[in-house]
């Protein structure tokens, strides 16, 4: 099982406010290990990079491959989809990642290809995320 | 990967325990690049960073995490 625990933070809307944090690994274009810190978002379709983390990463793309995803609102963000390395824990897979063709995302650890693989359990009130191998 | 082959290793990885109880709102629109339980490099231009931070800690894996702006919500 790997436990992640809760960063409090200060938002101007909420005041304090407490957020779920993976560590995870990635690998670079020459193999290179990278951690990234990023939320947990039960509710994000897919894992979020901003343009920065994907750029450090030696990612590329062709015009042509960008697609643009909405939020909530009505803002769109450009990203192209990329299949990338991942660690967490002791586990190492490959998930599709969205990578953000702009800086101003956080890096965001969504569902697609990652919850599939692990029992997710959000402890609110312990302030931990619980990530517990599932059976493929 | 960095002695993280642990299988609970969020708890016993001493940089992710540091940075989950810092307070790094002064750092807020960057980049920070955590060793040793402290930053040791910030800004805006993450490449920029790494490449430092593997000149002066070639063995080292970066771990890195992006301060949020204060108005950022998590959707």
């Amino acid at each position: 099982m790997i436990t992640f625990k809760y960063k409090k933070e200060k938002s101007d809307l909420l005041g304090t406010i407490y957020r779920p944090v993976a560590e995870v690994g990635f690998k670079d274009k020459d193999g290179n290990l990278l951690v990234s810190f990023m939320y947990i978002d039960s509710g994000a379709d897919i894992t979020l990079i901003p343009r920065a983390l994907g750029e450090s990463l030696g990612l590329q793309f062709d015009e042509k491959e960008i697609e643009e995803i909405k939020g909530v609102g009505a803002a769109t963000v450009p990203i192209i989809i990329r299949k990338m390395w991942l660690k967490l824990g002791k586990h190492e897979f490959e998930a599709r990642i969205a990578w953000a063709l702009e800086e101003n995302v956080p890096p965001l650890l969504g569902r697609l290809d990652i919850f599939n693989r692990f029992e997710v359990r959000f402890k609110e009130k312990e302030k931990v995320v619980q990530f517990m191998p599932a059976k493929l | 990967m960095c002695g993280y082959d642990l299988e609970d290793k969020a708890l016993s990885d001493k940089d992710y325990n540091w940075f989950v109880k810092a307070d790094l709102s002064k750092y807020k629109g960057e980049y920070v690049i955590i060793r040793g339980k402290k930053v040791v490099l910030h800004g805006r231009k993450l490449t920029k960073l790494l490449s430092e931070f593997r000149r002066k800690y070639p063995t080292d894996v970066p771990k890195i995490a992006r301060i949020p702006e204060e108005e950022t919500l998590v959707l």
